[in-house]
């Protein structure tokens, strides 16, 4: 009996012994989120106005600013998804790699803007458009106009010419929702 | 001859020489809790007698020579030894008579002894019939227990309310540890393994350590014959939800000397599942288990080395799996058609891999006037990964890979008296949770080191045939040493002044903190059983039981996918402290072939109750959603079990469950959330012994609608063609109530081969059940048929 006790007692202790944490040697590295796209930077470049370039950022869904429109006029409009790295954020080229898993749309409110998407944009093997370069024809805005922007990760099925082949914001359904940023357009 | 564990001979008086005829006189007792025997037959050459009430017997004018002594009792072995008779003898004869109870070293429950702890079981019957569903499924057979699931695959049982941490779940001796893990996570366990699972509700089984606040659950396998034999199984089902499969052995080789060697194993694989009219996408399994063990089992001493091991692969429906507020808006107002039907064998993302092994060494001996010692360390290892739907090279690394190590050893004392036992235990267990960084994704549960040491003793005390009492106390120590990395912002804003001691380092807007916790919890329970008449039982348990919070309580950071919530722990937490107050009221009565009833009401409080509660918002680039902290609140939960079980004829049975609870968080003044809605449960059984043990069975559930509870809805604005539109969804209110049929009916084919076939869900009925997590996306699994093929040899 006392040798059972013991031969417990001995191991009770031993595992408390070995198991206790030796110094700092073992801090686990921190991780970044690699699949998070901490920001999203939006560029608009007036056709009529090469010097009309606007740019605006969004980080945790909150924009650093607001599109200038002007009625009539047709913006280049480029999206860069990026990753938080550190302290700092890179552009991901994975989306225009795995372009067949990822469609973008547009939803404007309270504004007339048609999107085209652009002759230089990224096709899918489909031969939808991915929506990474787009043209916008502004119709009109009003002071409470706002565009809605999503990246959908591999959604069930992509319709680019929705709600028309001349107005494409495009159409989802299923899939994740990787980015849903709006931002004010006026 | 085995059990026989002493005689002694005492030599008193005088031996006349010339004397050829002596008196033999003595007593018969029990080994383990020195009893004295009434009614021993003891047999000395040809004379024969009983022993009296104080366990005594006499013979006189024995002839001087050898004879076979023989004593006998009801529910021992048989004792046989040669005397030589040369003088008067007194003879202290020393039988065991619990030894077909307690041979094991697991203790089995104490559903065989004279308890006040509140328990229900299921026995191997009910296991065999039900053999290819989840332990969750599985104990939600029982009144007062139900399962909480995120889809089908994952289930997690629920006892009145509790669940998660605040239920334990002993697997042959060994407290299962991976539900540290959080909600989403269920245990790994082949029900198959198993001779009965026990449901111990309430804070009243301190021996198996102080977190199961809200009761135990404990998985007992066969007690081994002792002779030499093989026998075994093998088991082939075939499953139509999901058009799957099951195929499973158990083989066990024992011997006359207390040997034994037990090995078996199970394999299943479903496909996609079906709900009423639909597949589901992405919700096939694939699971595998192995179990090994051998030991020897002898009364007085004995040891056992056993693994078991599951591996489990299953999706999650990919219509579930969402991740921004406008998702959840379409798919809980509108579903996903486009994720249905299209049947499937194949497991994509998102989808689990869950593996959990565990290894156990245990050895006991008893001793005849300090009792039975036992001693068991345990090894478990536990790993999950989970994949999401992820990019480029991170497309096949999992976005979660947790692996957690650990190690526990106890060491028990039991000591029984005619009137009293007392059982004492200390115990000491270290765990070792490594989230994988390869993920590249942030952790959810992070790195830590969780050191426990407890004590325990477990008084019961027998004041007449009617009324037996018990007294428990146990105290427990753990500490958690972590390593977390926090966001500055949050660490600032929530702990920096009050846990300024755990900060390590900054690095940008990050900062790595290593939070060292103490807990000491003290937990106690009394309880009274009282049997007034063979008919009649009342039990009463009073408990107070103290809770480590779990990691997922004090560290969790990040999304939940199926429930729109980042949920996020809460450092500041205490433990728990859990009162608890059960009663048992059970009656036999002389309805038709005979009724019994059992009512058990109970009542928990808790001024330290670890709740999840809304607490703001986080801006995302997704979109805005809620957060949820853990808080301590104050709360209360009352309920009542009840069942009955009516022998209408001898072949004919009724049995029927009744179940209700109201469960309150009194500082917010609002229900709990995840209340077990009311149940009643129905079933007649037919059984013939004659021809073939046949049986058919009708089950009938009711489920009630729940009509307490909390409101954490979701607003979420977005813009649908050319309009801003602000919305709410609703993730509060509960499903409508529900009745389904299940069906049973078997037989003995042959002498050895027995078929089964059950089907759940007779009748295809579309219904959600408010404890599935994932119920605003999918309905409960559609008709199920399944047939067992088993042959027992």
């Amino acid at each position: 009996m006392k040798k059972l006790l013991n031969i417990t007692l001995a191991l009770l202790a031993a595992f408390f012994i070995l198991s206790c944490r030796n110094s700092d040697d073992d801090v686990p590295e921190d991780v970044h989120e690699h699949d998070e796209i901490g920001k999203v930077v939006l560029t608009l470049t007036n056709k009529a106005n090469a010097s009309d370039v606007q740019t605006i950022s969004v980080i945790s869904g909150v924009a650093d600013g607001h599109l200038h429109l002007h009625a009539g006029d047709t913006y280049f409009a480029v999206l860069d998804f990026q990753i938080k790295h550190d302290d700092h954020y890179h552009s991901s080229d994975e989306i225009e790699e795995e372009k067949d898993h990822h469609f973008i749309t547009f939803n404007p409110a309270n504004a007339d803007i048609v999107v085209v998407r652009a002759a230089n944009d990224i096709v899918r093997t489909d031969g939808q458009k991915l929506g990474l370069r787009t043209e916008w024809t502004i119709n009109s805005t009003q002071e409470t106009g706002k565009m809605n922007i999503k990246l959908v990760h591999g959604p069930a099925t992509v319709n680019q010419n929705y709600p028309s082949a001349a107005n494409q914001l495009g159409q989802t359904t299923g899939g994740e929702t990787d980015v849903d940023i709006t931002v004010d357009a006026h | 001859m085995k059990h026989i564990i002493n005689l002694m001979l005492v030599f008193f008086g005088l031996t006349l020489v010339t004397a050829q005829s002596y008196s033999v006189e003595g007593t018969v007792q029990d080994f383990h809790d020195k009893t004295m025997l009434e009614n021993a037959v003891v047999t000395l050459g040809n004379s024969t007698t009983k022993t009296d009430k104080k366990g005594r017997f006499s013979f006189s004018n024995i002839s001087a020579g050898s004879h076979q002594l023989v004593a006998k009792h009801p529910l021992c072995d048989d004792y046989t030894e040669n005397v030589k008779v040369d003088r008067d003898l007194h003879l202290a004869i020393i039988l065991e008579h619990h030894s077909n109870e307690i041979q094991g070293v697991t203790l089995h429950g104490s559903h065989k002894t004279k308890s006040s702890v509140i328990m229900s079981t299921l026995d191997k019957t009910e296991i065999d019939r039900n053999s290819t569903e989840n332990l969750g499924n599985l104990l939600s057979r029982i009144t007062g227990v139900s399962a909480l699931k995120t889809g089908n695959n994952i289930t997690k049982p629920v006892i009145r309310g509790l669940y998660g941490s605040r239920i334990s779940i002993l697997n042959n001796g060994v407290k299962m540890a991976e539900q540290e893990w959080g909600v989403e996570h269920a245990p790994n366990i082949d029900v198959t393994d198993f001779e009965h699972i026990d449901v111990i509700k309430g804070a009243s089984a301190l021996k198996y350590g102080n977190e199961g606040v809200g009761g135990v659950v404990v998985l007992e396998p066969a007690i081994l014959p002792k002779k030499d034999t093989i026998m075994g199984n093998i088991r082939l089902s075939g499953i139509s939800n999901g058009r799957g499969g099951e195929l499973g052995a158990t083989i066990i080789k024992s011997w006359e000397n207390d040997w034994f060697v037990k090995a078996g194993g199970t394999y299943r694989k479903t496909g996609d599942q079906y709900i009423p009219h639909h597949t589901l996408q992405n919700t096939g399994q694939e699971f595998n288990s192995f179990n090994f063990a051998f030991g020897k089992h002898s009364f007085l001493q004995g040891f056992d080395v056993s693994y078991s091991g599951t591996n489990q692969e299953f999706g999650i429906y990919k219509g579930a799996h969402l991740s921004s507020p406008e998702d959840f808006y379409n798919a809980v107002n509108f579903g996903q058609p486009y994720f249905l039907d299209n049947f499937s064998y194949d497991i994509d993302n998102p989808k689990q891999e869950v593996a959990h092994h565990i290894a156990k060494v245990s050895a006991y001996k008893r001793f005849s006037d300090f009792g039975k010692l036992t001693f068991q360390y345990s090894f478990q290892y536990n790993r999950r990964k989970e994949f999401d739907i992820r990019r480029g090279e991170l497309l096949n690394v999992p976005s979660m890979d947790l692996r957690l190590i650990t190690h526990s050893a106890s060491l028990v004392h039991l000591i029984e008296r005619l009137n009293w036992s007392l059982e004492s235990g200390i115990s000491g267990s270290f765990q070792d949770n490594f989230p994988d960084p390869a993920t590249k994704a942030r952790r959810l549960i992070p790195d830590y080191y969780r050191y426990d040491a407890g004590a325990f003793s477990i008084f019961k005390y027998r004041f007449s045939s009617k009324l037996n009492a018990e007294a428990a106390v146990r105290y427990d120590f753990s500490r958690y040493d972590a390593y977390k990395y926090y966001d500055s912002d949050k660490w600032n804003d929530n702990y920096a002044s009050q846990f300024s001691e755990f900060f390590v380092s900054e690095s940008g807007s990050r900062i790595l903190t290593r939070p060292i916790l103490d807990y000491h919890n003290l937990s106690a329970n009394v309880g009274l059983n009282y049997k007034p008449t063979q008919d009649f039982e009342f039990k009463l348990n009073l408990s107070r039981a103290e809770r480590t919070p779990n990691p997922a309580e004090l560290f969790a950071d990040g999304l939940h996918h199926s429930a729109a919530i980042m949920e996020e722990g809460n450092l500041s937490i205490k433990k728990e402290t859990i009162y608890n107050v059960n009663l048992s009221l059970a009656g036999q009565f002389d309805v038709l072939k005979g009724l019994h009833i059992e009512a058990n009401p109970y009542l928990m409080y808790s001024d330290s109750f670890i709740n999840q509660i809304p607490t703001g918002v986080m801006n995302t680039n997704r979109g805005v959603f809620p957060v949820e902290s853990y808080q301590q609140v104050k709360a209360r939960m009352l309920g009542v079990d009840v069942d009955a079980e009516l022998s209408i004829l001898d072949n004919l049975k009724w049995k029927s469950g009744y179940s209700v609870l109201r469960g309150d968080d009194l500082t917010n003044n609002q229900p709990l959330i995840l209340m077990m809605p009311a149940r009643n449960r129905n079933s007649i059984e037919i059984m013939l012994h004659k021809p073939s043990q046949f049986y058919v069975t009708l089950e009938n559930d009711n489920v009630f609608r729940q009509k307490r509870y909390p409101i954490a809805n979701l607003p979420v604005t977005f813009i649908k063609d050319g309009v801003e539109r602000s919305e709410i969804v609703d993730f509060s209110t509960p499903p409508a109530a529900y009745t389904s049929f299940n069906a049973t009916l078997g037989a003995n084919l042959f002498k050895h081969l027995n078929v089964n076939f059950r089907i759940n869900n007779l009748f295809n009925t579309e219904y959600r059940e408010y404890l599935n997590r994932l119920r605003y996306y999918m309905y409960e699994p559609g008709r199920n048929l399944v047939v067992t093929l088993k042959y027992n040899f």
